[in-house]
């Protein structure tokens, strides 16, 4: 972990779709409010560039239903095209908001090479999931992989549904719970609801963490409600999801087991975005 | 008052229901006409029946022909009103029905069917692929297959070590899913439109389910008129059309731009949404062209500037992003419209001052309807699209107000003119003064100082309007019936009264306005009395002279009328039986003087020369004329002069002459006896009245005698005469101190009277004549 006086590094998976733009903005908020690096990261996907490299590549166009005959040098232009468009969000966010961003392009199998770009980052940021040929999917192969295999905090976007965003944090009073608040505030838009889940058997323990929250967030003079979770399972979790509608929610719980399976399957389930305090 | 004859031709041409038979009031300016016609057609328009409203709708079938709607009167306003709360409500509750979750829920399930669709097509061409050891990818552009190997794509090189048959077989299995994938690109546009078709249904459904009941009990309240019914079944499926207006709002969502591109339609941005709904909107309103509701009974309108727009109505235009567009709203009436069903009144002379307003009347009378167009669109000069509304039936009198010149010349010069105004008005200048027609003179007076809030006038001040009516009328047995100058007449005097401090218009206050008129108008006339008085123009009002008489003029200046007397010689001699009129020698007599002269020329010749040639040649002149003569009122005082010439006898110089002459010396009646009559006595008096001065006049005037009180006031003291007569002689008695005197059986005048010394004149003039005549003797007394 990075000692606190050293500048964190926010790792933002980009690849044009809407759900790496909102993971773009995501990780600006966070990297200001952090005071953090910002690196933006385009990969270039050998799948497609050896798929390109084949005699019989064609694409399909699904609006006009027509075929292209794909080429190396076809292929490597659109990824170029690509990169260039995501380069210049990128930095234009950036600018916009203050921060120092750096931009990398890397060549490999995408959740591979995220993943592997991420080891020497404080947090991971990346879509769901990217253009998904069925909806009912929702959590993309780098996600998944980054999940299992990622070490540091991770946030997982999807498209936000609407503006104002709301935001539900598992709170257990440990450093990681502390730290889920701080990013809580950080992904919070002024005025927009934010929801603490306290997850303790003790009903006086659970006010005795409120009372100490309120004070904290008192200062900041931020709105937030609080919520009790006596049993923190998968399944009480959701449904909690699900009644507060909440846009993402932010697992800062130490004593929550969440080993990556869980997570994955948790995350199946789950149609917001995610971020994990590790 | 004393317009039976105008009456009974208002109230025949209202009471005449057909076609053409409108009005044409005939008269002077002034004399009351319009006030009249208002109040005849006021009494029959209070019993009438109080016409329809009428509306213009839009045409949803054809925009540009704006649809008109008749409704009872009051009706129209009602039914605007309807609608704008229809309006309302339909703005309020189309929106409110789109965003309850019933609706949105049948929308998603529909939105995702078509996603389902798609999705479902491609998963399984995926797991087909995936049996074969293919893997369905996502481009930047689109999709595609891959042979896999481990998880990942086979690498180039190691596709080209497999045995060629097997790379055929992974080339034809993936050319085969490539063309399914085609198949299932291809039928996204069909899920599309059948997604859309869907939607749109759902979308009616609901929308209809929100705006039937409000359409509904619209109709309820306007049931018996199927025209509203079919214009809200209309709006109904109006706004079933164009739903994606009325249900977009600011806060589009992707899932409504989803639907939006579901339906084939681009996300608008919301001011452009917003603004064609507005557009929408204002098409389900009502345009009351002409409102009824605060009339009671048929509508009587006077148009004082009826140009072709103010007649027919007019459509205006609004000048939006740079281009001048119209619409159904932007209807205007005209007075045609304001009028239909009642009565419109037109001054003739502004009607026809106006470019194509007559042709424009005429139109819709004859056609029977009003029909708005443009002047640019009725002469073609312009050929942008317009609207062309609906006509209205037309159903109204028109009254037009005018001289009686315009109306024989329109009469004579415009065809269809008889065929429209079928009815002349035609209002007398005058009326009788006899015992009831004064007391209601009197009766008018006090209506005209009610009307213009003056201060009672005394009956002596309404004795002297009276006076004064006849006096306008210039006849002391008439009264005019001009009301301006009566009523112009009232208001300055109560204008004096009022500098007098007087709570009570009194009869020298009348006088006082009178006066003041005069002097205010009378700059010329003193003038050319200061000339005569310094002598600087020739005038005698004493002694007497040969050849010289005092006819009298009238001159006119404005509106003001007054006399002066004009000095008259002739002059004879030897010659050919001739009368030289020395102003028609010159052009600067008239054409009636000239006759006037010929006239009395035959007088002499029929007289004097009936057994001898009339062997003179006389010359008659207005001395000091210099602006032209015409009329024949100074024929006797010429022939006074000329037979004072003939006889060498004087005239008298006090006297002052006017009448015309007929051929056998009568002497006939002329106009303006009265300003003719104080001309001279004026010029008499300031130079002070002897006591034998004064005027002859035709007996048949003397009826015409209101003369001012001085002079009235001086013959009653014996200071100033007037003197009535019919004849020549009896003129020439007066002015020349000796009988005229009468032919005996022998034709022979008696001595000593003017014909005898006239004919001694002609003999001697003839035997003169005769002389020269004759050749002249040789000494031995033969002839040559």
């Amino acid at each position: 972990m990075t000692e606190e006086n050293e500048r964190q590094r926010i790792l933002v998976a980009l690849d044009g779709s809407q759900e790496s733009l909102a993971a773009l903005q995501a990780a600006v908020s966070l990297a200001k409010e952090l005071d953090a690096d910002l690196i933006g990261l385009y990969v270039e996907d050998v799948n497609l560039l050896r798929l390109a490299q084949l005699p019989f590549a064609r694409e399909v166009h699904l609006t006009t239903a027509r075929f292209r005959t794909l080429t190396s040098e076809v292929m490597m232009e659109a990824m170029r095209l690509q990169a260039a468009r995501v380069r210049r969000a990128l930095h234009r966010a950036a600018q916009q908001a203050g921060i120092r961003s750096e931009f990398r392009i890397v060549r490999g199998v995408v959740p591979t090479a995220v993943t592997t770009a991420a080891v020497n980052a404080d947090l991971l940021i990346l879509g769901r999931i990217s253009r998904p040929l069925n909806r009912r999917i929702r959590l993309g192969s780098t996600a998944r992989a980054a999940l299992i295999q990622a070490q540091r905090s991770i946030l997982l976007m999807r498209q936000p549904r609407k503006a104002e965003r709301s935001v539900l944090v598992t709170f257990d009073n440990s450093d990681l719970s502390w730290r889920a608040v701080r990013q809580a505030v950080a992904l919070s838009a002024p005025d927009s609801p934010l929801t603490l889940l306290l997850l303790t058997p003790s009903a006086a323990e659970a006010n005795g963490w409120q009372a100490q929250l309120e004070a904290w967030l008192q200062e900041r003079r931020w709105p937030v409600n609080f919520r009790h979770l006596a049993q923190a399972t998968m399944p009480q979790l959701l449904q909690v999801v699900q009644e507060e509608a909440c846009d993402l929610l932010i697992l800062g719980d130490e004593r929550l087991p969440v080993p990556a399976d869980t997570a994955v399957s948790f995350l199946d389930q789950l149609d917001c975005s995610l971020m994990l305090i590790r | 008052m004393g317009q039976e004859r105008a009456e009974e031709a208002v109230q025949f041409a209202i009471h005449v229901r057909q076609n053409g038979y409108n009005l044409f009031a005939l008269g002077p300016k002034g004399s009351g006409k319009f006030t009249a016609v208002h109040q005849y057609l006021a009494k029959a328009a209070a019993n009438a029946a109080t016409p329809p409203d009428w509306c213009y709708l839009y045409n949803f079938d054809q925009p540009h022909h704006p649809q008109a709607l008749r409704l009872p009167a009051g009706l129209g306003k009602t039914l605007r009103q309807q609608m704008e709360t229809l309006i309302e409500e339909l703005r309020a509750a189309i929106p409110v029905a789109f965003e309850s979750e019933d609706y949105q829920s049948q929308r998603q399930n529909i939105n995702d069917a078509f996603q389902h669709k798609q999705e479902e097509a491609l998963e399984e061409l995926q797991e087909r692929a995936k049996e074969r050891g293919i893997a369905l990818m996502r481009t930047q552009n689109g999709l595609a297959f891959a042979p896999m190997e481990q998880g990942e794509v086979m690498p180039p090189e190691a596709f080209q070590e497999l045995p060629e048959e097997k790379r055929e077989n992974i080339e034809a299995r993936i050319e085969e899913l490539q063309r399914d994938l085609q198949r299932v690109a291809q039928q996204v546009p069909q899920w599309s439109r059948e997604g859309r078709e869907q939607v749109k249904d759902l979308n009616q459904e609901i929308a209809a389910l929100a705006i039937d009941p409000l359409i509904d009990e619209t109709k309820e309240k306007f049931s018996e008129y199927p025209e509203i019914l079919e214009h809200l079944d209309a709006i109904r499926a109006d706004i079933l059309e164009h739903l994606q207006f009325f249900t977009q709002n600011d806060q589009e969502n992707s899932d409504n731009r989803l639907a939006l591109l579901l339906r084939g339609q681009q996300a608008n941005s919301a001011a452009q949404v917003e603004a064609t709904r507005e557009q929408l909107m204002h098409r389900y309103e009502v345009n009351v062209l002409v409102d009824n509701s605060d009339q009671d009974g048929a509508p009587i309108i006077y148009e004082n500037h009826p140009t072709h727009q103010n007649l027919i109505g007019r459509i205006e235009h609004q000048a939006r992003m740079g281009a001048l567009i119209t619409d159904f709203g932007l209807i205007r009436a005209g007075v045609l419209h304001r009028a239909n069903g009642g009565y419109l009144i037109l001054d003739a002379r502004e009607l026809l001052l106006q470019p194509y307003a007559w042709e424009s009347l005429k139109r819709a009378l004859q056609a029977q309807e009003v029909r708005i167009e443009s002047l640019g669109q009725n002469l073609s000069l312009i050929s942008t699209v317009s609207l062309e509304p609906d006509p209205i039936p037309l159903d109204l009198k028109v009254v037009l107000l005018g001289e009686r010149q315009l109306y024989y010349l329109l009469y004579q010069l415009e065809p269809d003119f008889a065929e429209l105004f079928k009815v002349a008005a035609d209002f007398e200048d005058e009326m009788d003064r006899d015992e009831a027609n004064q007391t209601q003179y009197a009766q008018l007076v006090a209506n005209l100082v009610a009307e213009n809030g003056l201060r009672p006038f005394h009956a002596r001040a309404v004795a002297r309007i009276v006076e004064q009516g006849a006096r306008f009328a210039g006849d002391s047995e008439k009264l005019t019936t001009h009301m301006r100058t009566i009523t112009d007449l009232l208001r300055e005097a109560d204008y004096w009264a009022g500098t007098a401090d007087s709570d009570v218009v009194q009869a020298q206050h009348v006088q006082q306005a009178l006066d003041a008129q005069q002097y205010r108008n009378g700059r010329i006339r003193d003038r050319l009395q200061e000339a005569i008085l310094r002598e600087t123009f020739l005038i005698d009002t004493t002694g007497s002279q040969v050849g010289q008489i005092n006819g009298l003029a009238v001159l006119q200046t404005g509106n003001f009328m007054f006399g002066r007397p004009n000095r008259i010689t002739a002059r004879v001699r030897l010659g050919k039986g001739e009368v030289v009129d020395i102003e028609r020698q010159v052009e600067m007599g008239g054409p009636i003087h000239s006759k006037g002269v010929m006239i009395l020329a035959g007088f002499l010749g029929g007289r004097y020369a009936s057994r001898q040639p009339f062997s003179l040649s006389a010359s008659l002149v207005f001395e000091q004329s210099y602006g032209g003569v015409d009329g024949d009122s100074a024929s006797s005082a010429e022939l006074y002069a000329l037979l004072s010439a003939l006889a060498e006898v004087p005239l008298k110089q006090n006297l002052a002459v006017t009448g015309s002459v007929n051929q056998h010396g009568q002497v006939q009646a002329i106009g303006g006896v009265n300003e003719k009559i104080e001309g001279f006595f004026d010029i008499c008096k300031a130079r002070g009245l002897t006591g034998d001065q004064g005027v002859l006049i035709p007996k048949s005037n003397v009826k015409n005698l209101m003369l001012r009180q001085d002079v009235i006031d001086a013959v009653a003291d014996d200071l100033f005469h007037i003197y009535p007569v019919q004849t020549v002689d009896e003129g020439i008695a007066l002015l020349s101190g000796l009988p005229a005197g009468e032919a005996d059986e022998a034709g022979e005048y008696p001595p000593d009277t003017v014909n005898y010394l006239v004919t001694e004149r002609l003999n001697k003039l003839a035997e003169k004549q005769r002389s020269f005549a004759r050749p002249p003797v040789a000494e031995n007394g033969e002839t040559a």
